[in-house]
């Protein structure tokens, strides 16, 4: 499953697409989030796919939209919300006003990660934090996120759990309980890693909304304007499957407000 | 913040917003200023690069500064996702010295490019009539032949790379021109050829327009490959407008 070229083989995988697919139709059916109109995401990427006899059938985006006409067609037995959409995004979603780009606030250098365990401080700038708060506020509420830039690595890559925390200058953060912002999943950085393949060695950028985990270290008087801890954590710390990473590297840790 | 109209009732803080969200607004100008400057050098457009009776530097000289405003007008179009990756990838207030740099570094590699071949060329005879003729169509066959080739595609897939950028005071303006000047190579490996074309046929605007629909069209595809059949129809409509028009 960790490979996209092999990925197919394993029977998660159609399990975890078919609910994938599923949550996609949750997502449009909440929220106001209807797909997308742009030509070259309809119809000028296609996909290949094989049917029961071996057959290439080839589709676009536009052809799968809905779900009733696909093939035989289908519908879900449940596409109700699992996860109450946030106060932040409803707002977000329905500002009439065109989003703007997401502002920089911070970044740190190239962040290697070679050990279970890392954790790097990402140096924010308050006042360009507050210029930003200040021109989004007009529109809607401010949106945080932590973007991880230009994953690149090789061989078989563990997953990793990412904490967010402030821990006070100068104080020990080692028992201080941070706060889960989401994971890293490696899916297809080999891949993308290779100089010579389609993405040309860029990696992957991944992106974790931690709107909620920054409102809550406010209101808990924890949070700084000017840095901001993040730690990565290997899920598989202890297993006997525990693999060494090979020259995984995370281009650029990010904040970004939107 | 009141909204105050122009006398084509533009809201003026919407449109400076709409500036900072599109801060590829200005290489696209010089593009456009540059497409300008070439268009009506009808002279240069009827007379072969390296025919006549000039010095040759002063003929290096003409054939260079008209390859730079060839550069200017036809490479900005093709890094606009570049730009905007390197303006939004740095702090607002110095996302236009970041897209600077990174123009510096990928047109700069562009320039110095052609600085040999066109030196070469200036101090070449080439011949007119059927043999220039024969020239061209093998440019033109050649540079079809190219767009067919996983040397072509591998370049084409390098030019969507994009690389982390430093925030760090000097370390930025360097990660920038870095960045532009792989982009350049990555973009020179893919389209040397293409380039060619129009210095061969004297930077005929035929060869010019149809070389440029050839490259927005393969660098804007979703699939980043290159696409054939397009390449194929503009570079055959430029070769035929080329061969009847001021090579015949």
């Amino acid at each position: 499953m960790g490979d996209p070229r092999t990925a197919a083989l394993d029977p998660i995988f159609w399990l975890n697409h078919a609910n994938i697919d599923r949550l996609w139709e949750v997502w449009c059916k909440t929220c106001l989030n209807p797909n997308p109109t742009d030509p070259n995401w309809l119809a000028n990427l296609s996909f290949k796919f094989h049917d029961a006899s071996g057959e290439v059938l080839t589709f676009s985006a536009a052809q799968v939209l809905d779900t009733t006409k696909v093939l035989h067609g289908y519908q879900y037995d449940d596409i109700s919300d699992p996860i109450p959409a946030s106060p932040h995004l409803m707002a977000a979603t329905a500002a009439s006003a065109p989003s703007p780009q997401p502002e920089l606030i911070g970044a740190t250098a190239p962040v290697p990660l070679d050990t279970p365990q890392t954790t790097v401080q990402v140096a924010l700038r308050p006042q360009v934090a507050q210029a930003a708060r200040a021109r989004i506020a007009a529109s809607r509420p401010t949106r945080v996120f932590l973007n991880l830039e230009n994953v690149t690595g090789q061989g078989s890559l563990p997953k990793y759990d990412i904490y967010i925390d402030v821990p006070p200058a100068g104080q020990d953060a080692s028992n201080r309980s941070p706060l889960l912002a989401g994971s890293l999943s490696l899916f297809g950085v080999q891949a993308a890693s290779d100089p010579s393949g389609p993405q040309g060695g860029s990696g992957i950028t991944s992106v974790i909304e931690i709107t909620q985990l920054v409102d809550q270290l406010r209101r808990e008087g924890r949070w700084d304007e000017a840095r901001l801890h993040v730690t990565f954590m290997r899920r598989d710390i202890g297993a006997r499957t525990a693999v060494p990473t090979q020259d995984l590297k995370i281009g650029r840790i990010s904040v970004y407000y939107d | 913040m009141a909204a105050v109209r122009t006398a084509w009732g533009i809201r003026l803080p919407a449109l400076g917003e709409w500036f900072a969200q599109h801060p590829e607004w200005w290489p696209l100008a010089i593009s456009l200023a540059a497409w300008l400057s070439l268009a009506p050098d009808r002279q240069h457009e009827m007379t072969p690069l390296c025919v006549g009776v000039s010095p040759l530097q002063s003929q290096f000289v003409d054939a260079f500064s008209r390859w730079i405003l060839m550069i200017l007008g036809m490479m900005p179009p093709l890094v606009v996702l570049s730009v905007r990756h390197v303006g939004f990838r740095s702090f607002r207030d110095r996302r236009h010295t970041a897209i600077a740099e990174f123009l510096s570094g990928y047109l700069g590699v562009w320039i110095a490019a052609g600085a040999v071949p066109l030196f070469l060329l200036s101090a070449t005879s080439i011949p007119g009539g059927a043999e220039r003729r024969l020239i061209a169509v093998l440019a033109y066959g050649a540079a079809i032949v190219w767009q067919l080739t996983p040397f072509k595609r591998q370049g084409l897939w390098r030019c969507h790379r994009t690389v982390p950028l430093a925030v760090e005071p000097w370390r930025t303006d360097l990660s920038c021109l870095r960045f532009g000047a792989s982009a350049g190579v990555a973009c020179l490996s893919s389209c040397w050829l293409l380039m060619a074309l129009p210095v061969l046929t004297a930077h005929g605007m035929s060869a010019m327009v149809c070389v440029q629909g050839a490259m927005i069209h393969e660098r804007y595809q979703q699939c980043h490959r290159p696409r054939l059949a397009t390449s194929v129809i503009l570079l055959c409509t430029a070769c035929l407008l080329d061969l009847q028009g001021h090579l015949a």
